[in-house]
Formats: structure tokens, sequence, C-alpha cells
């Protein structure tokens, strides 16, 4: 993880406290006796802006901040950006297609993508998931899982 | 005490906190064979679950997950060299060598037989310890309150990270997350931008779920896969003999209660009793070079300290709703979610969730003995399961999981915005645990604060003037600067020797 990431993160990091802030200020500070709801608020952002400033600071003057993750260069990103796009579809798709239908499509294809062989042993994982998941929340604990918009207009 | 301890055993045998027991046990000893997701993140992805059980059995569960990892966690060190619990890396050094020269099921049982004896001397000091201290904090106001919150925050932060400032910084951000929703107080909302999701705040089931078991999954995706071969046990070789028993009696009751003692200072205190155990061992040893070579003493020690320390950990959470370490901060927010205050008056408000857990954790202990016993060889062949088939099943428990808080996909949206967040902060050497202790005593840290301007009449130095509060005051302000002077005392020191 190069430094260069880091200041941008305390930057950003700032940047969040300032407007955090500012939107606190828009809340009565009340009196001493009687604080109101934007007090708290505003030490907060300070204390967050400050925090971050602190961060900024030593990581452009090359201090030794808690290094990030060993390692890390190592990572493979291509696995995990494919994974971020069929977690964000999967959930994008939960309350149309339903619960059943798209759970079964995302753990067929995470599990290909983790390393499962072939067709027929994600298609396994995936029905049998699906399954012991209904059993469990919907029949055992009464979760009402979404049915899928499609599903609930062909039932009328 | 008796009378409390009794009913609470009475109420463990109830069949839904015994099967809670059971259940906690059982996935804490997977999750402590399993490497990747740690007791902290099953903790998470399993609150929940806590709302079909309800607080009394769900905190029994949670806390089985939490020491049950402990035993778990020694079984892949000794035959796989591979910790599946950060507290079991200790053991690796002396528990992988024993294996090596034929020792494995000698080590397995000194270090099952350990956690069960510590793990229960823990429980005895968790029984002793809790209550009076509770009690001795009856008279606690609000500004005792804040300060408390104060100190929990300012000691976790410097204890959990490898940064104090970014880990001061992840525990503001929680107190900042704790501040969306309606205002307690005034009842006006606030940074809820127009969403009526938001009007509640925040809730701690997501978040947790996010931060610790979506953000680990995400890393584990992207990580480098390593296969490890795992050694064959016998069950008859489960038996260590009478010169065995001798070199690890002495250690495992050091290990105890160097243990407990760990577990009542904050910070991940299940690993820091299991090095100061095994650096004490090595010190009092007579044949120190026989450590990291496959010295019984390696494994007896720190598998016993690791233990008690989950024990220990508990006397600061249920005696003073203070957790000292991040699984202790996933068990507060799990009273929380079921309006159940952690504090001085727990004992008294919900004696049956209070005496409840000490009970379960002294049959806890027992139903851990008989699972990593007999079982070993079965939990040892869990390793074999592959993270292809684990981390979807995972994930799709923290989709379900998230949504099952409200019935609502914002939560879902929320658990998945703060999973992306945590692999960040992960990668950018961020710690989630002060942001989760930060979320969950935010709304105590602000109330108490305003009730206690109220109480004082605006004069801020009231807070001195009440003793306790006073007290709690200055400890935090140590937990503040200490650790950057001992730092400075240190490094300073070599110059001089020099």
């Amino acid at each position: 993880m190069g430094k260069k990431v880091e200041v941008w993160a305390a930057v950003l990091s700032l940047i969040w406290g300032l407007l955090y802030l500012l939107a606190a200020m828009e809340y009565p500070m009340g009196e001493s006796g009687s604080p109101g709801p934007g007090l708290m608020p505003c030490l907060l952002g300070l204390i967050y802006m400050g925090l971050s400033a602190y961060l900024l600071v030593a990581n452009l003057s090359g201090k030794k901040i808690g290094s990030a993750d060993q390692g890390t260069e190592s990572l493979r990103l291509k696995p995990l950006w494919r994974l971020i796009t069929i977690l964000t579809a999967y959930l994008v798709a939960i309350l149309p297609l339903g619960f059943a239908f798209s759970t079964f499509l995302a753990i067929l294809f995470m599990s290909r993508l983790m390393g499962l062989e072939g067709w027929v042993k994600p298609t396994v994982l995936s029905f049998v998931t699906v399954i012991l998941a209904h059993l469990l929340f919907v029949v055992a604990l009464d979760v009402p899982l979404p049915l899928g918009a499609i599903w609930e207009k062909a039932k009328g | 005490m008796i009378e409390g301890l009794l009913s609470g055993l009475h109420g463990v045998l109830d069949p839904r906190n015994f099967l809670a027991v059971v259940m906690g046990c059982l996935v804490g000893t997977i999750v402590g064979v399993l490497p990747g997701i740690g007791p902290t993140g099953t903790m998470a992805l399993l609150l929940p679950l806590t709302y079909a059980l309800g607080p009394t059995a769900g905190m029994i569960m949670l806390a089985g997950i939490w020491y049950g990892a402990q035993y778990g966690g020694s079984t892949t060190s000794i035959l796989v060299n591979l910790p599946g619990e950060a507290a079991s890396v200790v053991t690796t050094l002396d528990g992988y060598q024993m294996a090596r020269q034929g020792k494995a099921g000698t080590a397995l049982a000194i270090a099952a037989i350990g956690s069960f004896v510590a793990g229960t001397l823990g429980v005895v000091g968790l029984t002793l310890f809790a209550p009076p201290l509770a009690n001795a904090a009856l008279s606690f106001g609000p500004p005792e309150f804040f300060w408390i919150a104060i100190l929990g925050l300012l000691v976790l932060s410097n204890l959990s990270g490898r940064s104090t400032p970014k880990a001061l910084l992840m525990a503001t951000l929680g107190v900042i997350l704790a501040t969306v929703g309606m205002d307690p107080i005034s009842g006006r909302p606030r940074f809820s931008m127009g969403s009526s999701s938001l009007f509640g705040g925040f809730d701690f089931v997501p978040v947790t779920m996010g931060l610790f078991g979506v953000a680990e999954i995400l890393y584990s995706s992207a990580e480098r896969v390593k296969s490890w071969e795992v050694m064959k046990v016998r069950f008859r070789d489960l038996y260590p003999n009478r010169e065995d028993f001798r070199r690890s009696a002495a250690p495992i009751l050091r290990g105890g209660v160097v243990g407990f003692l760990v577990g009542l200072i904050p910070g991940p205190a299940a690993v820091m009793s299991s090095f100061v155990s095994y650096g004490l061992e090595r010190r009092l040893s007579r044949h120190p070079e026989k450590f990291g070579h496959g010295a019984i003493e390696g494994v007896a020690g720190p598998e016993s300290a690791n233990n008690a320390a989950t024990a220990g950990g508990l006397v600061p959470l249920l005696a003073l709703g203070l957790p000292f370490a991040p699984p202790t901060a996933v068990l507060l927010g799990g009273l929380m979610i079921h309006g159940v205050v952690p504090g001085p008056l727990l004992m008294q408000q919900h004696p049956e969730l209070f005496w409840g857990v000490i009970a379960s954790m002294y049959i806890g202990n027992c139903i851990l003995l008989i699972l990593n016993l007999p079982l070993v060889g079965v939990f040892a062949s869990i390793t074999r399961v592959r993270p292809a088939i684990v981390n979807p099943t995972v994930l799709i428990l923290c989709v379900i999981g998230a949504y099952a808080v409200n019935n609502s996909i914002f939560d879902v949206w929320v658990m998945w915005a703060f999973g992306l967040l945590g692999f960040l902060m992960r990668r950018l050497g961020f710690e989630a645990a002060p942001l989760v202790l930060g979320l969950v005593l935010g709304k105590m840290l602000e109330n108490s604060f305003r009730q206690s301007m109220v109480i004082l009449e605006g004069d801020i130095w009231g807070f001195w003037a009440r003793p306790i509060s006073s007290t709690l005051m200055v400890l935090a302000i140590l937990a503040l600067v200490m650790p950057p002077v001992i730092r400075i005392f240190l490094q300073s020191r070599p110059k001089h020797t020099s």
C-alpha cells in the first residue's frame, strides 16, 4: 500500500469530517445547562478533523503510523472486482427476482469464481444452500424473505 | 451469590438455553478450527439469530462461540501448524513440533484439558469478582457513565490497533455514526438526509456484519490460496502419560491465573494472555532451550491462559457494561439490540441473564472438553472444506441476517457498504473494532454527557467534584497519555545504554 494512497485517504477523511461538521452546525447548540442536538456532533466533527489532519501531516512528513496490511501488494484484484460485481448485482436483483432465484444464481457464480470446478458442484451447492436457508429462516424463524416482484405480479 | 449461581444453573438446563450452550460451543470450535473468519465475525453474523433465541439464550450462545473458539484454535495449530484463531498462534511453536515428533495426541489432549481446567478457574473468578464490582458501581450516575464510555473507547483504541491515532479516528467515526437518527432528547432527526430508513439510525447488526463478515470474505477472496496437509491423529493417541501430566499441571494453573488477570485488562486479552503465559513458562523452565522444539509446557500454559482470559474479559462487561475486547463489544451490542442495558444494574434487572451467562460457562467448558477430545479428528478435517464452499454460504448468511433485522433491503445495502468500507480500512491499516465500539457506546456517551450537563447546571468542573467521576477521568487521561509516554521512554532507553 503506497504512501500516496494513505495521504489521499487522510485528505478524503478530512473533507468528510469538514462536511459532517458543517452539517452538525445546522442543529441548535443549546446552552451549557441544556446542550442541544448539535453540540456533541460539532465536538465530534472537530475531533475527527483534528485526528485526520494529524494523519495527513504524519503521512506527508513520512512518519510511519500503523502500517497498512502486510503483503497487500500480492492481493488478486481481478477476482475481488468480480465478486464485488456479482454481489452488487445480487443485491439489485433480490427484490425483483426474489430471494430464492437470485440467491441460487449468486452462489452459482460466486462459488465458480472462488474455484469450485465445473457446473455440477456449484449447482448442487446453490440448490442445497437455498433450500436450507429457506427451511431455517422462512419456515423455522418466520423471516419473510422477498418473493420477488415478478413472482408476486404473476400471482396477481 | 450461591443462590444466583444455582438459579443460573437451573436456567441453563432449560432446553432452549442448553441448546444455545451446545450450539455456541460447537460453532465456536468450528470457527476456531477454520482459519479466516474469527469468533468476533461469527458472533456478529449470528446476532440476528438471537432475536429468535431471546436475550439470555442469545448471549449464552454468543459467549459460547467466543470461548469455544479458544478450544478449537489449538487443533489446527498443532496438526497443521496453522493457527485457526489469533490466540493460538503461540501454540504452533511447540504444538506442531510435538505433532512432528508423533505426540500430536498428547498435545491436543493437554490443550483440551488445560483449556477446561483454566476455563473453569476463570469462570470461578468471574463468579467471585463480577457481582461485588457491579454492586460497587450501583452509585454511578450520568457523569460516571460518560467517563466510563470515554475510558472504554480510549483503552480499546490504545490496545486494539497498530496505531493509536488511527484507532481513535475509527472510534470517533463510530460515535459519529451513532449520532445519525432521532435525537433521543429533543426527538429531532439528525443526519438522516430525508430518508425514513435512517430515522432509527444505523443498526448495529448490519454494520458489524459488514465490517467483520463481508470485509473478511472480500479480503480472503483476493488472497492467494494456500494448501495445507492435516496430520492424522488416532483416538488411542489422546492419552498423555504421567510425566506429561506432571509437567503440565503447574503451567495449566499458572496459565489460568495469568489468563484471568490479563482478561481484566483492556485489549485483545486472549492473544496477549497466551504470549504472556508462554514467556512466563519459558522463564520459569529449567530447560528453556527446549521451547520451540516441542516443550509440552509451551502448549499447556498458553492454551490454558487464552481460555481463562475470556472469562476475565466478561468481568468488566457484565459488571460495568464496559467491553475491553472486540468480542465483548459484539456481546454488548447483542445485549443492547434486545433493550438490555449492560452495566451495574444488569445483575439486579436481569439476574436470569447475568447468572445464566456465568452458569452456562461452567457447563460450556464441560461440553467443550467432551467435544474436543473424542471429536478432534472430525474437527481437524473441517480445514479440508474449501473456501469456495464456505465463503459464498457465509455471504448469503450475512445478507439474510442483515435483512432479517427489520425485514428491509436497506439494511442489506448498509451491510454491503460497511463491508466495502471494512475492506478498505483493512487495506489502509485501520481496525474495525474501535468503530464498532464507538457505534455501540455513542448513544450512551452523548446522552450521559447531556444529562450530566443538566444535572451539573452547565458547570463542566462539576465532573471533578464527584469522586468516582474524577477517578475515571484521571484514568481516561492516563489511558490517552501513558502509551505515547511509555513508547517515547522505551525508544530513548537504548540510546542511554549505548
